[in-house]
């Protein structure tokens, strides 16, 4: 009897734990750990980060910015493992540093990219009517402009602009700041209409008809209410955001519009490469190399992401 | 359709216009004319006030613009600051280069994805399938520059250094008269922007069809009795190519304003190095009609692939 009792009991305090519901953050973070590639991307991409952060620790800035016309364009050598480039400065080190600024690049374009995106893309969506039509045809219109061409442009314009500043002790560049704000500056488009088009359902929802009721501001639903909701299609576009604009600067840097000496970004080391193809090929190779497996590691990762926060994939 | 199309082109008109406007502000800026006479210590600041006259530009921004816009109206592209020929003899002067380069390598672009694409949706999670995706991830991700100097440098210095036969990298002078040697050295910039561009069709191309599959219309023919190749080759892939006419359309466009970057790497005389070389000179008026043509051909090209959509999925209905 006694023993009886006790399964019984046993049993319905079994039955009464609450089961296990995963949530959707839960949900999405245990798909993309299933993500092969996005795992990989996620590994290259902390192999990258130790690379420049651990080799800052090696080499000083002043020795990648050290230039010895006596060794110009060497080829990788114990010394100079990637060798030196037509200044005689040390390509390794200079990757460091440069794989530091085309990150700082990459993440600081984008923010700027998200806000004016964001921005226009929830009042658009929100107040619909007149100023969505407005603020939409000014979008369209500078997406039919081929970006490298407004790159081009953007940086003619912008080009020496600003004075050369020093931020925790290191010099740099002002054309750093020019370049971040044109990236940013020319690609929020496509964040625009993603945050639109989700505004657009999001805000026909019921608890959005009740904050009205309630007499909640326009501002406090926009930012407090709606925007929350709009986090995953953000996210995976600031993610793939980031790989465009790292070649954005690769590109501008390439062509010579770039971020200016003494700041090396892997672009800017691209500069001169058409002209020591053959007989320099290590001046190219490596930033090429570097910014390839870079905005690869980034693209996998934001693919994973954009799978595992797809909710209609959510459910397992 | 007709009235669609007509309301359309009357919107993209009002695109173009905002377009124009805002480059025309910001590149006349950009794109200082008088910058090349600013360290010539024997042109005087008479002189320059007298070019900058004669090329109207003491004059108000808006009466510029108004004035060039009023130009090309009437058909005038204007003439070039530096070369004093019509910009529109010297756009002529680069198209064969620009329209072989863009044909050549949207043909090849499209054969290589449809292959691939194809493969790789029938297959799918096979070896094959996940070195197709493999690939098309890295050609997704692949800087043109570092594609193209890695081919100059196996294909053009290697290949030499090795005694094998070379390919030119574009440096060279070579006959422009001579069809064997415009082929030759169409390879490489053909191969570079094949590369990449395939990369990202065929992952569009796998996708669809891979959505398409499982559609109703799809069953319906596989239930009729139709052999799969009918099935795939006429009925999935005529809709699953919806996305894929999307980029082909903006490609068109784009390519045609020259593939700035793979022009200037291999030298190639196209459209996109000539914006390149004027716009260092500071040729507002090159710049600006380039950038004129490749807008409207971009604008145009979306209606234009509008239209192709109803023929593809008589589902869809322009209104």
């Amino acid at each position: 009897m006694a023993t009886l009792s006790k399964s019984i009991t046993t049993t319905q305090v079994q039955q009464l734990a609450p089961p296990k519901v995963s949530s959707p953050g839960q949900l999405a973070r245990r798909k993309l750990m299933k993500n092969r590639a996005a795992m990989f991307g996620l590994v290259l991409l902390g192999a990258l980060i130790a690379y420049i952060v651990i080799g800052s620790f090696l080499f000083t800035e002043e020795y990648a910015n050290h230039n010895d016309l006596s060794i110009r364009l060497q080829p990788p050598s114990r010394e100079h493992p990637f060798g030196t480039d037509p200044i005689g400065r040390d390509i390794l080190a200079r990757t460091i540093y440069g794989g530091q600024i085309s990150l700082i690049i990459g993440v600081t374009a984008v923010a700027i990219s998200m806000l004016v995106g964001v921005l226009i893309g929830a009042f658009a969506g929100f107040y619909s009517g007149r100023l969505d039509s407005l603020l939409m045809r000014f979008t369209e219109a500078v997406l039919n402009i081929p970006s490298l061409f407004l790159l081009i442009i953007a940086a003619k314009y912008a080009g020496d602009k600003i004075q050369n500043f020093d931020l925790f002790g290191r010099e740099f560049s002002g054309s750093l700041i020019v370049i971040i704000l044109i990236i940013g500056l020319t690609s929020w488009m496509y964040l625009a209409r993603i945050v639109r088009s989700e505004f657009l359902s999001l805000k026909e929802r019921e608890y959005i008809t009740a904050a009205r009721a309630l007499g909640v501001k326009d501002l406090q639903i926009i930012f407090r209410h709606v925007l929350p909701n709009t986090t995953a299609p953000i996210i995976v576009a600031a993610t793939l955001g980031i790989a465009t604009a790292i070649l954005a600067e690769a590109y501008i840097s390439f062509l010579g519009l770039g971020v200016r000496a003494p700041t090396a970004t892997w672009g800017n080391m691209l500069e001169d490469a058409t002209r020591y193809i053959d007989t320099a090929p290590q001046i190219w190779f490596f930033p090429g190399l570097l910014i390839l497996v870079t905005v690869l590691a980034i693209n996998f990762v934001g693919d994973g992401l954009r799978d595992a926060l797809d909710p209609r994939t959510l459910s397992e | 359709m007709s009235r669609y199309i007509i309301r359309r082109l009357i919107q993209s008109f009002f695109t173009i216009l905002v377009i124009t406007t805002v480059i025309f502000v910001v590149g006349r800026a950009a794109a200082d004319p008088m910058a090349a006479y600013t360290n010539n210590p024997r042109i005087t600041a008479e002189d320059k006030a007298r070019i900058a006259h004669n090329l109207g530009l003491d004059r108000p921004l808006p009466v510029q613009y108004l004035t060039w816009l009023g130009d090309v109206a009437r058909g005038d592209l204007g003439t070039s600051f530096v070369t004093h020929q019509k910009v529109s003899d010297m756009i002529m002067e680069r198209l064969p280069a620009t329209l072989a380069l863009m044909i050549s390598a949207l043909i090849a672009t499209v054969i290589v994805s449809l292959i691939a694409g194809v493969f790789a949706a029938t297959h799918q999670y096979s070896a094959g399938d996940n070195l197709i995706t493999a690939a098309t991830f890295i050609g997704f991700s692949m800087p043109v520059f570092f594609i193209g100097l890695s081919l100059i440098f196996i294909f053009g210095v290697g290949f030499k250094a090795w005694g094998l036969p070379y390919l030119p990298t574009g440096t060279d002078i070579w006959d422009q008269n001579d069809p064997i040697e415009w082929a030759r050295h169409l390879v490489l910039p053909v191969l570079t922007l094949t590369l990449i561009q395939a990369a990202g069709y065929t992952r569009y191309l796998r996708s669809s069809l891979l959505d398409v599959q499982h559609q109703d219309y799809i069953r319906t023919a596989k239930s009729k009795g139709l052999a799969d190749r009918a099935v795939l080759w006429k009925h999935a892939l005529k809709n699953a190519s919806l996305p894929f006419v999307t980029v082909l359309g903006l490609d068109i466009a784009l390519l045609f304003g020259g593939a700035l970057v793979t022009e200037t790497i291999f030298s190639w005389p196209g459209l996109g190095r000539l914006f390149w070389e004027q716009s260092n000179a500071g040729d507002f008026p090159v710049m600006m009609a380039i950038l004129l043509i490749v807008v409207t051909l971009v604008v145009v090209g979306q209606i234009v692939v509008d239209v192709v959509y109803t023929f593809l999925d008589p589902r869809i209905k322009l209104a």
